[in-house]
């Protein structure tokens, strides 16, 4: 699983990756880690965590524990713990999550709730970096 | 006793076969010998041994040799271990399953080190190591829930015991779990891997599926795993 202060790059195998080349359509329930590098249509659970990589194209809404993004995404993220984004990721879609880091150059357009882990307390963002 | 099942590939091998059996003299483990291109029935015959008290059945062949008799075995006995002499080309079963060549078989077979595995199941038939097709015009359901498309012209893998190859590439495939993998391999390391829990529905009207790198069938099948366990007697350089 990710640690805030671990290098995503580290994580490069996991229970389920779809390439470059594959497309998968439909809805896509796991207990495990999954590593995104190709296109998904549909909807994604998982109780572990989900890298999204540069090159992926995703048009979902995806529930998981940890993520990170570094590429596309059209749909809504819930995340249950730490979610990272990367310079190369555009989201558009609403975010929840209970602890985020944003790098610059990256883009969001949609609703961002943050609920920090220890005092439960909500914030919400509304951004729109593009 | 054990039962030798020969080929009739071990006809063309047959310097390779009498090196084995010199071995099996040596170390004493002789047995009963069925040829298979000489019995009408084989599952009878096979059956019949089983009943007359047979312990290990040792097949002298290749991948399709292994998924015939374990067709046969899956549905009469799944207690009789069973062990692999791979002889002449196309044993990736038997290099799966840490069986090298027929020179280190006899030594494998004497140390009798066993493994149990699941089955994998395509239709009415079962099979050990895995199902592959070209993706071209392939449709592919997996758990009744999602599709899958491949954008390259590549081959889709089910995989149940991993081949050395896949091995190799740091792919992980138990055949002593409850589930099936889904393999897509493209050039630049780019791999698709995707669990299936229940079941995979393929469909193509063009193309047949092979199983066990040997026997072709043909479409819509649906894979799974099987509740079908079978014994091995395996090498320690197994992919599992």
């Amino acid at each position: 699983m990710f640690k805030k202060d671990q290098n995503f790059e580290n994580f490069t195998e996991a229970e389920t990756i779809i390439g470059e080349s594959v497309l998968v359509k439909g809805n896509f329930e796991s207990n495990g880690n999954l590593i995104i590098n190709g296109s998904l249509e549909g909807e994604i659970k998982t109780r572990g965590a989900v890298l999204v990589g540069e090159k992926s194209k995703i048009n979902a809404n995806i529930s998981a524990q940890e993520m990170m993004v570094k590429g596309n995404i059209v749909g809504n993220l819930s995340v249950s713990e730490y979610l990272a984004i990367g310079e190369s990721a555009k989201i558009l879609g609403d975010i929840e999550c209970s602890q985020i880091s944003i790098e610059r150059g990256a883009e969001i357009n949609g609703r961002v709730i943050i609920s920090g882990q220890k005092n439960r307390r909500e914030e919400s963002l509304e951004t729109n970096n593009e | 006793m054990n039962v030798f099942i020969y080929d009739a590939v071990t006809e063309k091998y047959k310097k390779k076969t009498r090196k084995f059996e010199e071995q099996i003299n040596k170390l004493g483990l002789q047995g009963k010998i069925l040829y298979l291109n000489s019995i009408k029935n084989p599952a009878e015959s096979i059956e019949k041994e089983i009943n007359s008290g047979a312990k290990t059945i040792i097949i002298l062949g290749n991948d399709r040799t292994a998924n015939l008799v374990v067709n046969i075995l899956a549905n009469i006995s799944q207690n009789i271990p069973i062990f692999i002499v791979p002889i002449g080309k196309d044993n990736l079963i038997a290099e799966s399953l840490g069986i090298e060549n027929e020179k280190d078989a006899a030594f494998i077979l004497s140390a009798r080190r066993t493994e149990s595995i699941k089955l994998g199941k395509i239709n009415h038939l079962f099979f050990i190591s895995n199902c592959q097709i070209t993706n071209k015009d392939t449709s592919i359901k997996i758990d009744n829930s999602y599709s899958v498309f491949s954008q390259k012209e590549t081959i889709y893998k089910i995989v149940n015991l991993a081949d050395k190859d896949l091995f190799s590439k740091n792919t992980k495939s138990s055949p002593q779990d409850d589930r099936l993998e889904f393999f897509v391999f493209n050039k630049n390391k780019d791999k698709t891997i995707l669990p299936i829990n229940k079941a995979i529905e393929i469909t193509n009207n063009n193309f047949s599926i092979l199983l066990d790198n040997s026997v072709q069938i043909s479409l819509p099948a649906t894979i799974s795993i099987s509740d079908k366990k079978i014994t091995f007697v395996v090498g320690k350089d197994r992919t599992f």
